[in-house]
């Protein structure tokens, strides 16, 4: 796994908190421990609009049937759709920017830059559920906030999207949350984290 | 802590919502008065009822519509605004002075 500092192109929105945790620059990532990564110089995109299924559908992606669902391509990309007419593609192997957005634009489907408006942070482990229990009013165990689902809330105050989906063998969250309180939100968590260390 | 029924998102804490004031039909902003327009923008019922109005999930950024009663502070009934907005609002074109 690549971790965010081999991607000298870009600097993440979450910079300052590796000045005062360098460690976190350069840890591996191991989805089976508990850890707090990263993943905000990664690529992702998005489109809203009346068109954007059919966009979507036209560049042979396949999009959930539901809002606020994700499904995983078979080249490990993350399909989010965040309402009946706005998609999130998330690519956890991949950096840089990509020409779907402005070829594709149009009044009836418009692109978002969530690349640029939202950090992207990865919480794994075994006790993630009760980790975000501290921080997140809406209830994120496994029986009711399966594989596949995204819950769009306030976590530590922070408006954010929350999704649930695999990395490897083991299930993850990913957090998008706003760009400008990602080093809080950073912070937020780490401290969540403390009580289930060792 | 109060709980709200989002369309989208389903039962969470009013925190995360925002009010966006009573569902009105817009008056035709072209010919209307200085007097219809203001009673659209700023003027409110302020009635004890059950009063329609836009609110807000912020974290999804989803306005919905709501039913509430202004006494209790119940939600009656929420729903999404392409029920009551399915049909694209036309406006008259405004008369020209010169055109009289």
């Amino acid at each position: 796994m690549t971790t965010s500092e081999k991607f000298n192109d870009k600097r993440s929105l979450l910079y300052r908190c590796y000045q005062q945790q360098p460690a976190a620059l350069t840890a591996e990532i191991d989805p089976s421990q508990l850890g707090l990564h990263d993943f905000s110089v990664k690529l992702r995109y998005g489109f809203r609009g009346p068109q954007a299924h059919a966009v979507l559908s036209a560049a042979q992606i396949t999009v959930p049937s539901a809002a606020n669902s994700l499904c995983t391509t078979p080249s490990g990309e993350l399909v989010l759709r965040l309402s009946n007419s706005e998609y999130w593609l998330l690519h956890p192997k991949a950096s840089g920017q990509q020409t779907l957005l402005e070829s594709q634009s149009t009044e009836q489907c418009y692109s978002l830059f969530c690349q640029d408006s939202h950090a992207w942070l990865v919480l794994t482990g075994p006790n993630i559920a009760r980790i975000m229990a501290k921080l997140c009013a809406v209830d994120l165990r496994e029986i009711v906030f399966p594989h596949g689902a995204i819950a769009q809330t306030s976590v530590a105050r922070v408006n954010a999207v929350i999704a649930h989906h695999c990395f490897g063998e083991s299930a993850v969250f990913s957090i998008l949350s706003d760009s400008a309180s990602a080093s809080y939100l950073w912070d937020a968590i780490q401290d969540a984290m403390q009580e289930f260390k060792d | 802590m109060k709980m709200i029924n989002c369309p989208l998102n389903g039962l969470r804490n009013s925190s995360e919502f925002v009010y966006g004031g009573e569902v009105k039909d817009m008056p035709d902003h072209r010919n209307c008065s200085d007097r219809e327009w203001a009673e659209y923008i700023f003027f409110h019922d302020n009635a004890v009822a059950v009063v329609t109005e836009w609110w807000l999930h912020a974290p999804s950024s989803y306005w919905f519509i709501g039913e509430r009663h202004t006494a209790s502070d119940e939600f009656l009934r929420t729903y999404d605004p392409s029920e009551r907005f399915n049909t694209r609002v036309e406006f008259a074109v405004p008369v020209v002075e010169s055109e009289k």
